[in-house]
């Protein structure tokens, strides 16, 4: 055989077996009737394969559109439950490679590690003193860097403007330890800790919004706290920084002093980072730390008699707890996506075993098994594909809507997006469901016999095992949608009746401002007169404000952020016990009652004329009365007033006004509950106040705005607060309870249209299978009513034992999440009907498809195969 | 009047050089693709990597008959043009002649190209 022979039967070989048997032979004599060409003949033999191959596959995908339009309901069945099977897994991957598998934003962050001193006796592990950070340094081997910060929270003043930023203190080896390379200037060095200007190094989003990105900014002076500091560089746009270990982003990072006082050496109260040398083992660093240890515990005995130091990797202090959580949600959306497989799988078998004789008429005609296995998988790819297409919508949309929710719950949240990564993960999501989806229809096609089909039709294609394995599917599915909707319904209502707890007050029109503290603010006992005119200026300003009806200062107020618990003392009441009961105090200015619509039960408000100099008066609550108060005219009472540690004055009350939520979320059933005794402010002076306006014509973010503008007028070396309404507050306070409720309804949504499209699938196919049934009855004389009824009663009949499994599956998970469910019964009646009914009306639904089409089986069609 | 034929025009021209070479006479696939490169003036050759997938979707399709071993050759097979096959090389002769006038009204070609 010629060279050309042995290239040609090899070039033969990438054509389809049933076209090379075909014209093997004519090819190979063409070739040898025209040597000269032969070089341009192979590569186009090889051209002519490749050609066919994508023609092949081309008039598939044009066969499987077209066979797919006929069927829009299994198209739209299909393409939502692959969408949702997808969806969640690009979803969660994307959470998964951005928080867990991307690196960490440093250099070589393998070696990165994280020391805590530890107490041996206490066994606790706590943050770090700079000294020691220093003295490991110098002593171990095995760790070549060991740097150490503080968070540092420094109020910017640019152009008489006053910008709170958040940042850290660091040792000045800290960025080069990490690696981390700013984009302008250079890293902190060692001259950066010594005497002189000090250095600062600021983030690129505080470099765009606060220098407008100036190019020239390296060398630039800036004031933060007071103090003149030397930009020495910009971050990169979105770079985190580790700090012990948490990584976040910072606005600013300061130098730490190069030598800190050796009386600091007790204090240990910083994050320490540490670099392991090459090849050395945490083993092996901690072993030498403790000999460290040993060694500084004989040098400062004081300080570090029985102290010890831990490493650990970065990695697992910064990302162990949430890797472990979500490799646990992405183990769950495989289990979705499996489910989804075998719920396509089921009405990919039913749809092609009801072409069960045009297959085999198709097979006998020469069309081989391979072709038919290669369209079911195209059509199976095509949906896969569309169904991706919209998961990944899903997707983007789902994590857009909970970026901000997330944001505090996982580490580096802000750096999830869905990318290449995301959707590499998506196309091969998309061919391995293609092949699961497909695998249950090929087994029917391969178990389906030839002879048998055509002479009697495909009536029992399947044999009835399998059909029992689909319907445990359902039954398993069904019951999971059970328990899963039942549990986020009554995390929904308990959610509903957290939000909808009356405040006790008229908070509609109110914007409230996050504490503020008082600059240079001495012993908290003297009313200092400076403090008090700065007060008033403060309130004086809000009250002019245009729009403002009223307006007060107030250490707390409804869902505030303070929470100050005092000794609840009636002046000639002994309280049992020898420890005297509990109160909530509030210390606030006249108009507070006004701003929130509260109006006396008995007696008065406070005035203008209520302060520091005046009579000592009080304010109790409601439950104050009637809990402390009981059996006296509580106007005649007198109650103790704490304004520090020891003192205290006698106040006479007042008034008595209602009750007034306190706490919100989580904290709101003790603390809220607790009687509450409002003070004057200027007679019971306080750290830290907020202000409260009412302002009901404004929108919100103007009056937000002009309280700022009252703020920076009387406090310009402070940063403004920020401002809110109270509803916006509740928002932002029951945020975890938001997130949970959003995905545990996301999950259950989830879980009951895969328990859907299960019953759909597992429906469909049994009325394919009995089609010859229904067509014989029919022909008997069975009515229409009669064959409906069968498939449905069927149908619901699954469905059924699958809710009784799920309400099992729910009574014990509801006892579970008793505790999260507060006012709400873990089997509040109203919730577990309405899911019943829900997921059954579902089912009939799911059904009524199938039902119909089984009716509409000609007698004679069906007889004809008899 | 449009017939079904017309529905499946204009044709792949290298379907179309095939149909020609059929219409004369049958032949096997290596005269055919001598007769193509006979009639185009060797513009258009067909290799066997074009030729017998053509032939082979032309089949598939009935426009062209499978006649059996070749009497001079046993590895060769003969085919010839299918009543379908005739019919649609005409229609789509038809399609170029109408195209061949539209071309010469307008003077992209000259009257007369008997020369």
């Amino acid at each position: 055989m010629s060279v050309i022979g042995v290239l040609a039967r090899a070039a033969l070989l990438t054509y389809p077996a049933d076209f090379r048997a075909h014209y093997r032979d004519e090819i190979l004599a063409d070739i040898e009737a025209d040597p000269s060409r032969a070089l341009s003949q192979l590569f186009d033999l090889v051209g002519g394969a490749i050609t066919m191959r994508v023609d092949t596959i081309a008039r598939d995908v044009a066969y499987a559109v077209r066979r797919l339009r006929g069927a829009p309901l299994f198209v739209g069945i299909v393409v939502l439950t692959f969408a949702l099977g997808i969806g969640a897994n690009v979803a969660v991957f994307s959470v998964l490679d951005a928080v867990v598998l991307k690196p960490l934003p440093f250099a070589d962050p393998s070696s990165l590690a994280v020391v805590t001193s530890i107490d041996p006796q206490k066994d606790v592990f706590t943050a770090l003193s700079p000294l020691d950070a220093q003295d490991i340094m110098t002593h171990s081997h095995a760790l070549v860097q060991v740097a150490a910060s503080f968070f540092r929270q420094p109020t910017l003043l640019l152009h008489g403007r006053p910008y709170a930023l958040d940042g850290l203190q660091v040792s000045s080896n800290y960025l080069s330890l990490l690696g981390v390379r700013p984009r302008l200037g250079r890293a902190f060095t060692a001259a950066d800790g010594s005497a002189g200007v000090q250095s600062a190094i600021i983030s690129d989003q505080v470099w765009r919004e606060r220098f407008g990105a100036d190019p020239r900014i390296v060398g630039r002076s800036i004031t933060l706290d007071g103090a003149a500091y030397r930009i020495v560089g910009v971050l990169a746009p979105g770079q985190l920084i580790a700090e012990g270990g948490r990584i976040r982003s910072e606005d600013v990072l300061t130098v730490l002093p190069a030598h800190p006082p050796a009386a600091q050496r007790g204090e240990r109260m910083a994050g320490g980072v540490a670099r392991l040398a090459p090849g050395v083992t945490l083993q092996r660093a901690n072993a030498e730390l403790k000999i460290v240890s040993a060694d500084l515990a004989r040098l400062y005995p004081d300080d570090d008699k029985g102290w010890s130091f831990f490493v650990q990797p970065l990695r697992t202090l910064a990302l162990g707890r949430a890797a472990s959580s979500l490799w646990v949600v992405f183990g769950a959306v495989i289990g979705i996506l499996l489910i989804a497989c075998a719920n396509v799988g089921n009405m990919l078998a039913a749809r092609w075993s009801s072409r069960d004789r045009e297959l085999a008429v198709r097979r006998a005609l020469g069309a081989s098994s391979g072709r038919i296995a290669a369209q079911l998988l195209i059509e199976t790819a095509l949906l896969a594909t569309l169904g991706a297409c919209f998961g990944i919508a899903l997707a983007y949309g789902a994590l857009h809507g909970l970026a901000g929710l997330v944001e505090h719950a996982l580490p580096r949240a802000g750096t999830i997006r869905i990318d290449g990564m995301s959707l590499l993960y998506a196309l091969i999501v998309v061919v391995v469901a293609t092949f699961l989806a497909g695998l249950s229809p090929l087994l029917s096609l391969r178990a389906m016999d030839l002879q048998s089909v055509l002479k009697s039709a495909g009536r029992g294609g399947d044999g009835s095992r399998r059909h029992r394995l689909r319907a445990v599917l359902v039954v398993l599915e069904v019951a999971l949608a059970i328990a899963l909707v039942t549990i986020s319904g009554l995390v929904l209502r308990s959610f509903i009746a957290v939000i909808d707890t009356p405040l006790g007050v008229d908070s509609a029109g109110v914007v409230a401002t996050a504490p503020v503290s008082l600059p240079s603010l001495g012993a908290l006992s003297a009313p200092a007169a400076g403090n008090t005119s700065l007060q008033n200026d403060v309130l004086h300003r809000l009250q002019a404000l245009p729009g403002v009806q009223s307006a007060a200062l107030a250490l707390t107020y409804p869902v505030g952020d303070m929470e100050l618990e005092s000794p609840a003392i009636v002046f000639g009441r002994p309280y049992p016990h020898g420890k005297p009961p509990l109160a909530l105090a509030n210390a606030v200015t006249a108009q507070y009652f006004e701003v929130f619509g509260v109006h006396p039960i008995l007696g008065r408000a406070f005035t203008g004329a209520d302060t520091a100099n005046s009579a000592s008066v009080a304010i109790v609550s409601r439950r104050f009365d009637q809990v402390y108060l009981r059996g006296m005219n509580p106007l005649e009472a007198r109650i103790q007033i704490q304004t520090g540690p020891t003192q205290f004055h006698w106040a006479q009350v007042v008034g008595v006004v209602p009750d007034e939520r306190i706490g919100v979320g989580a904290d709101s059933d003790a603390a809220s509950l607790l009687p509450e005794y409002y003070a004057p402010l200027a007679q019971l002076p306080q750290p830290f106040f907020s202000a409260v306006v009412r302002a009901p014509h404004l929108d919100p973010p103007i009056a937000g705005r002009e309280v700022d503008g009252a703020f920076a007028a009387a406090m310009p070396l402070t940063p403004a607060p920020a401002t809110f309404t109270i509803v916006q507050r509740i928002a932002n306070d029951t945020q975890e309870a938001r997130l949970t409720t959003i995905l545990l309804g996301s999950l259950a949504a989830i879980a009951l249209l895969l328990a859907l499209s299960g019953i759909f699938g597992v429906v469909s196919f049994s009325v394919t299978q009995r089609s010859r049934e229904f067509g014989v009855r029919m022909a008997l004389g069975a009515t229409a009513r009669s064959i409906v009824g069968d498939v449905l009663r069927r149908a619901l009949a699954t469905t059924a034992i699958g809710i009784a499994f799920g309400l099992i599956i729910t009574a014990f998970a509801a006892r579970a999440i008793v505790s999260q469910l507060g006012a709400v019964s873990p089997f509040d009646p109203a919730t577990f009907t309405s899911v019943v009914a829900m997921v059954f009306l579902a089912a009939l639904l799911a059904s009524l498809q199938p039902a119909w089409r089984a009716i509409r089986v000609e007698p004679a069609e069906a007889l004809r195969y008899e | 009047m449009p017939t079904e034929v017309d529905s499946l025009l204009p044709l792949n021209p290298r379907a179309f050089y095939i149909l020609l070479s059929l219409a004369e006479e049958e032949r096997h696939g290596y005269a055919i693709a001598r007769a193509i490169e006979t009639i185009t003036g060797g513009t258009v050759r067909l290799t066997p990597g074009t030729l017998y997938p053509l032939i082979r979707q032309l089949l598939l399709d009935g426009w062209i008959i499978e006649l059996g071993e070749d009497a001079h050759d046993p590895r060769r097979r003969r085919y010839r043009l299918s009543a379908l096959g005739r019919r649609i090389a005409q229609a789509e002769a038809r399609r170029l002649d109408a195209l061949v006038r539209a071309a010469r009204s307008f003077d992209l070609l000259p009257a007369s190209s008997r020369a």
